[in-house]
């Protein structure tokens, strides 16, 4: 008999070579078409190789900026799922895409009042949903109560939505459409920077996980199961619901509320590797990571030379994906 | 003793009870305190199986909880082998005793094997992945309630009793530890609860066989007499939160004492104790 958990080590590793090679591909789709060989060629300096520079200063920033989102929001989908028990939660259930979007809303309508820039505002909207939302789930209760975490969360995404129509009937034209951008989920981020700034806490989020993966499998069973294994159920839920949502917050602030690849990566990636949290986290960043990019390439290629929003692709695909999986689910 | 609970007294909701009202004593005063479970005192001792019966609401679960930790009572004390349970870290009283839930859903699908290994939590850190010594004791806990032939199927597409079976073998697994001479109490609420005849049969055939087996001490609740009957060494009745009466089987399933435990008449609980002390 072996450890069921080593079973799904070769599909982790199959997904860790999708993301890398989606990473290392992707660049080399689009309107004006660069050579491997130029690319990686020693022989030229790289201020004369233009396709060494379209590569590493045009695409390949777009590419990464599409790995981290696309594996952060898959993994904190998996996380949110695992601390609501239901596999039909996303990272956005809880209303922190909304603070976000509110937050980004209010700095493109009001930018000229706000220093920060979009990305940073859209983080300080998701910390108020995060906080308000913490705050009403453990008002009453020693741990947190997960139907109101999803109560509240729920009311919290219509009651901001309203605020973000509000901002947009008192914004000009040009605001709104670039609002509207904003929304569809945007991968196009011109350069390393936004990754860098995101970079600290999506590494912060990660490490709460890596810590999570196996309280979370405990709680799979049940709160009070879990409790009676030795389990601390009131810190894992809190460490669960605070890293979750900063990791989703890193995430929207780089390409916007980018829909679905919370859900349809992790749902997959259990297909891949079973439940167990330890496999399904690193399966879904990996794939996630993939995912994300090969939506990317898609969203750029499909009406060349228009570049749709990559929320679009990911939208298309995940909406009829969900409601299978609604009829399909046992 | 090797689980010992003292005075122990808890209502949900309800705060700590003001001094003056403690020390009244009718059948009315803890329904009126909202008092779940009122003045409970009960000792386990190495080796026993113990059962706690008494009609629904009676506060069996409730009991149970308090008994395992995992809710902490507003009164009295709960102390395992002498150390008092709320004062030892979870981890450690995981290694002690484990409980098995009247009936287990999972959020996500796990196989048999997966969901005992889960019985090992307390015994490693944070980072640390089963090794060898865990899946042996994963193994040893499925042959001893007879799953080891369902260690790779999803544990929900097992029956109720076959489910019910594997997380005996996960709470096994989690009291599986090297050192010899650890108390270790196995806490089952309403373990067949849920489940038709033949299954009972089953499930009270596996505990039986570990209390002979490795003379693991069980604590258990139901309301079932001949399951009671047929199983325990000792039985708590328990009525409206306090003890009715608690002693050997031959002592406490009287016609009289089950009568008013269920309030039924007497006359009506006799027929049933003459089937369950055949069925022992």
């Amino acid at each position: 008999m072996t450890l069921p958990l080593r079973r799904g080590f070769p599909a982790i590793a199959l997904c860790f070579t999708a993301m890398v090679a989606a990473v290392v591909a992707a660049p080399f789709i689009g309107s004006t078409s660069i050579a491997f060989s130029r690319v990686f060629s020693t022989a030229l300096p790289f201020a004369d190789n233009v396709d060494a520079q379209i590569f590493f200063i045009a695409r390949l920033p777009r590419a990464l900026a599409a790995a981290l989102v696309g594996g952060t929001l898959a993994a904190a989908g998996v996380v949110f799922q695992g601390l609501l028990r239901n596999p039909l939660a996303t990272p956005y259930t809880l209303g922190v895409s909304a603070g976000a979007s509110l937050g980004a809303m209010v700095a493109i309508t009001f930018g000229s009042m706000w220093v920060g820039g979009v990305a940073s505002a859209s983080l300080a909207g998701a910390f108020l949903a995060v906080g308000i939302v913490y705050a009403l789930a453990s008002a009453r209760h020693r741990g947190l109560s997960t139907t109101v975490l999803l109560l509240a969360g729920v009311t919290l995404n219509s009651f901001f939505s309203a605020l973000i129509l509000f901002v947009q009937y008192v914004s000009d034209f040009a605001q709104t459409f670039r609002a509207l951008r904003w929304l569809m989920g945007d991968l196009d981020v011109a350069s390393y920077a936004p990754i860098i700034a995101a970079l600290p806490l999506v590494v912060i989020a990660f490490t709460a996980f890596a810590w999570l993966a196996r309280p979370l499998n405990l709680l799979s069973i049940g709160a009070e199961a879990a409790a009676t294994r030795g389990v601390n159920v009131v810190l894992a839920q809190r460490v669960a619901f605070f890293s979750a949502s900063l990791a989703t917050g890193a995430a929207v602030s780089v390409g916007g509320p980018i829909g679905f690849v919370g859900i349809i990566v992790p749902h997959l990636a259990r297909l891949m590797v079973g439940s167990d949290h330890r496999l399904v986290l690193p399966a879904s960043t990996f794939f996630g990571a993939a995912f994300l990019v090969g939506c990317d390439a898609i969203a750029r290629t499909v009406l060349a030379p228009i570049e749709l929003p990559v929320g679009i692709i990911t939208a298309v695909i995940g909406g009829p994906f969900f409601l299978w999986l609604l009829i399909t689910r046992r | 003793m090797l689980l010992s609970a003292g005075n122990l007294q808890f209502g949900y909701g309800a705060g700590r009870p003001r001094s003056d009202e403690r020390g009244r004593s009718s059948q009315f005063d803890s329904a009126h305190r909202g008092l779940v479970i009122d003045d409970v005192s009960l000792d386990v001792a190495d080796g026993d199986i113990v059962g706690i019966l008494g009609p629904n609401g009676s506060g069996k679960t409730t009991l149970l909880r308090l008994l395992s930790g995992a809710i902490r009572p507003q009164a009295g004390r709960v102390r395992l082998a002498g150390a008092d349970l709320s004062a030892t870290p979870a981890r450690v009283t995981a290694r002690q005793i484990a409980v098995v839930p009247q009936e287990t859903s999972l959020a996500f699908d796990y196989s048999a094997l997966e969901i005992v290994l889960m019985g090992r939590y307390p015994h490693l850190g944070a980072f640390e992945i089963e090794g060898p010594d865990d899946l042996a004791a994963a193994m040893r806990a499925l042959q001893a309630t007879g799953t080891a032939s369902l260690a790779d199927r999803a544990f929900r597409t097992l029956s109720g009793g076959e489910k019910q079976r594997v997380v005996i073998a996960s709470a096994l697994a989690q009291l599986d530890s090297a050192g010899e001479g650890t108390p270790r109490l196995l806490l089952l609420d309403e373990p067949t609860a849920s489940l038709d005849l033949r299954y009972q049969f089953e499930i009270g055939a596996v505990l039986r066989r570990l209390h002979e087996a490795s003379g693991l001490t069980i604590l258990l609740s139901t309301h079932d007499l001949r399951f009671a009957a047929a199983l325990c060494t000792r039985i708590v009745l328990l009525a409206n939160g306090r003890i009715l009466a608690q002693g050997r089987p031959s002592e406490v399933l009287t016609p009289d004492l089950v009568g008013r435990l269920f309030d039924v008449p007497g006359e009506l609980a006799a027929p049933i104790l003459a089937s369950a002390r055949m069925a022992r």
